[in-house]
């Protein structure tokens, strides 16, 4: 039995009188690839804000490592080591590359102001160490090409791949992916996959909220069902295709045998 | 030529020009005295003001129409403390900086709930206020419209001229944009940029947003502190007309002018926009006007501001050399 690493015990947001999620229970094993699946409003993006606490919930507890973390705040999260990506891509899109992922090693240095602008060498030491991560995690996705491009004149496909990087800087045990292949074609997609596979081979937790059934069959050991607000299946993919109740929400098969 | 290729050239091309400019400020008085002097010191202090906002503005995206405020505190804080207590001039910048610095402090615990165009005219506000204080307020003691008048300095006892005067702004103006790159390349300057883009992001990124611009704003603070200080002696008199919105705006159009988020153009810009402001005030009447066609005209045709359009043209000229 793997060790649980992120658990969410019977979470509950409302907004206003919506339900966006009610009683949700769910626990990700240290080193899997769980998707999170369901149709348009079910909840996922809502779980995602709330596991790094960017929305407070409004009851039930989330533990990541067996510590309760739903009261830290928001920025504190990515020191703990969980990092995540955006559905809509927010990148500076007038930075390199290479500044955009040393965004996301942020976590990862502590100077403060004064030594910055005294640059004392603990400083130096500080940025050196960032920049070499974020030239590190840059050629672990494949853009080392890229390094110097200003962000906005690369297309989606690349982009996404560097908000993964930018998200892989603050070298997270848990990786939250947020609709990272929609709007993607075909080679972009495939890109994406071995990006992650590469990722998961390491050891890296990887939990991924998706439309994409495909991909996300290809790729998860475990997969959650959400349809308004409330986890209606769980298992492993195989089961989740045989289970009637996703195949009525959300799979939307016809039943051929009558 | 490979991306990496490009920025090392844009890189030395960057460090060429800044040494050009450097020497042309280095000697620029041996060639001229009396008004261009003038307003050669008084652009560089605007250039100072304008980096101060830039830090808020230009890294962190916020908007700042009180800049001028942190100058009358610096300004008066130098005035005032020479007038009662003879303090030293470099003690009274020093605490008047400090001074500037706290205010921005204290005015962070209100203004940073505010965003966009309402902390336009939270900080708006702001600048009235102190500017109020000071012009309107405890006339008995600030003289109210009338001002203070501060003594010339003096050097080992001989009155310091305006080549002292130029070269204490010329150093002052370079250590503010060698204190702005190193803010920006670092990981809290980039932790600001990431405010500008998007907070959302920036925080789950891991940067403390009010943290941050809290930095940011105590930094406008004493770099717009060391402005109003080094004005009030520079003319030897501290008069609230110097800080009133409309320079508090004139700052702010410095740094957009310039090219917001560059620590050059902002020095750039405040120069440029302090000296024209000074040039045309003979206009009277259509000084205004002017000035608008002007403004228009720069950001028409430089979209990015001066240091953005200089660098624009010189990627095109590149990469017509190239062919």
């Amino acid at each position: 039995m793997k060790k649980t690493i992120l658990q969410f015990e019977s979470v509950s947001k409302n907004f206003g009188g919506l339900a966006a999620l009610s009683n949700v229970t769910l626990s990700v094993a240290e080193g899997d690839v769980v998707s999170l699946i369901g149709p348009n409003g079910a909840g996922k993006t809502t779980l995602l804000n709330i596991a790094t606490n960017l929305l407070p919930l409004s009851s039930g507890k989330v533990f990541f490592e067996n510590e309760r973390v739903d009261h830290l705040p928001p920025y504190s999260i990515p020191g703990r080591g969980l990092a995540r990506t955006f559905q809509i891509l927010k990148l500076p899109q007038k930075l390199s590359v290479l500044e955009n992922v040393a965004i996301g090693a942020h976590s990862r240095g502590q100077c403060g102001v004064l030594p910055i602008i005294l640059r004392f060498p603990k400083m130096r030491l500080e940025e050196s160490r960032i920049l070499g991560k974020a030239k590190e995690v840059i050629q672990f996705v494949g853009l080392e090409d890229h390094m110097n491009t200003i962000t906005g004149h690369l297309p989606l496909g690349i982009q996404r791949l560097v908000e993964m990087a930018r998200a892989l800087a603050c070298e997270p045990k848990l990786l939250f992916l947020d609709e990272v292949t929609t709007g993607l074609n075909f080679h972009e997609k495939q890109k994406v996959v071995s990006v992650l596979q590469k990722i998961r081979d390491q050891g890296t937790t990887i939990f991924i909220v998706a439309h994409d059934m495909s991909f996300v069959m290809e790729l998860s050991s475990k997969i959650y069902v959400l349809n308004f607000g409330k986890k209606i299946a769980e298992g492993s993919p195989e089961e989740i295709w045989k289970n009637q109740e996703v195949i009525d929400v959300y799979l939307g098969r016809i039943e051929t045998n009558s | 030529m490979t991306p990496v290729e490009g920025s090392m050239k844009t890189g030395k091309a960057k460090i060429f020009a800044s040494s050009i400019l450097l020497i042309f400020l280095l000697i620029l008085p041996v060639f001229v005295k009396g008004n261009v002097m003038f307003l050669a010191i008084l652009g560089m202090i605007g250039g100072i003001a304008a980096l101060g906002t830039n830090i808020f503005f230009g890294y962190c995206g916020q908007v700042n129409f009180g800049a001028a405020g942190f100058m009358a505190i610096g300004g008066y804080c130098v005035a005032l403390l020479e007038r009662d207590f003879h303090t030293p001039y470099i003690l009274g910048l020093a605490l008047g900086i400090a001074a500037s610095g706290l205010v921005a402090l204290l005015s962070s615990f209100f203004l940073l709930r505010l965003r966009h165009f309402v902390l336009g005219l939270g900080t708006t506000a702001f600048g009235l206020a102190i500017y109020s204080m000071f012009a309107k307020g405890f006339t008995d003691y600030t003289r109210g419209e009338d001002g203070v008048s501060l003594n010339p300095l003096h050097l080992f006892g001989v009155q310091a001229g305006d080549k002292f005067f130029y070269y204490v702004v010329l150093i002052c103006i370079i250590v503010c944009i060698w204190i702005s790159d190193a803010v920006r390349n670092s990981r809290v300057g980039r932790g600001m940029v990431a405010i500008a883009e998007n907070e959302v992001a920036a925080t789950s990124m891991g940067v403390d947003i009010n943290r941050y611009l809290r930095i940011a704003l105590v930094l406008n603070g004493l770099l717009d502190g060391l402005a109003g200080g080094l004005l009030v002696k520079y003319l030897n008199f501290c008069s609230p007309e110097h800080f009133s919105l409309p320079y508090s705006i004139l700052i702010f159009i410095g740094v957009v002018v310039g090219g917001a988020g560059s620590a050059l153009g902002a020095a750039v810009g405040g120069i440029v926009m302090f000296t024209i402001n000074e040039v045309l005030t003979p206009l009277a009447l259509y000084h205004t006007l002017t000035y608008g066609v002007i403004l228009g005209a720069i950001l028409l045709f430089m979209p990015d501001g001066i240091v953005g359009g200089i660098r624009a043209l010189a990627h095109r000229w590149n990469g017509v050399s190239r062919v």
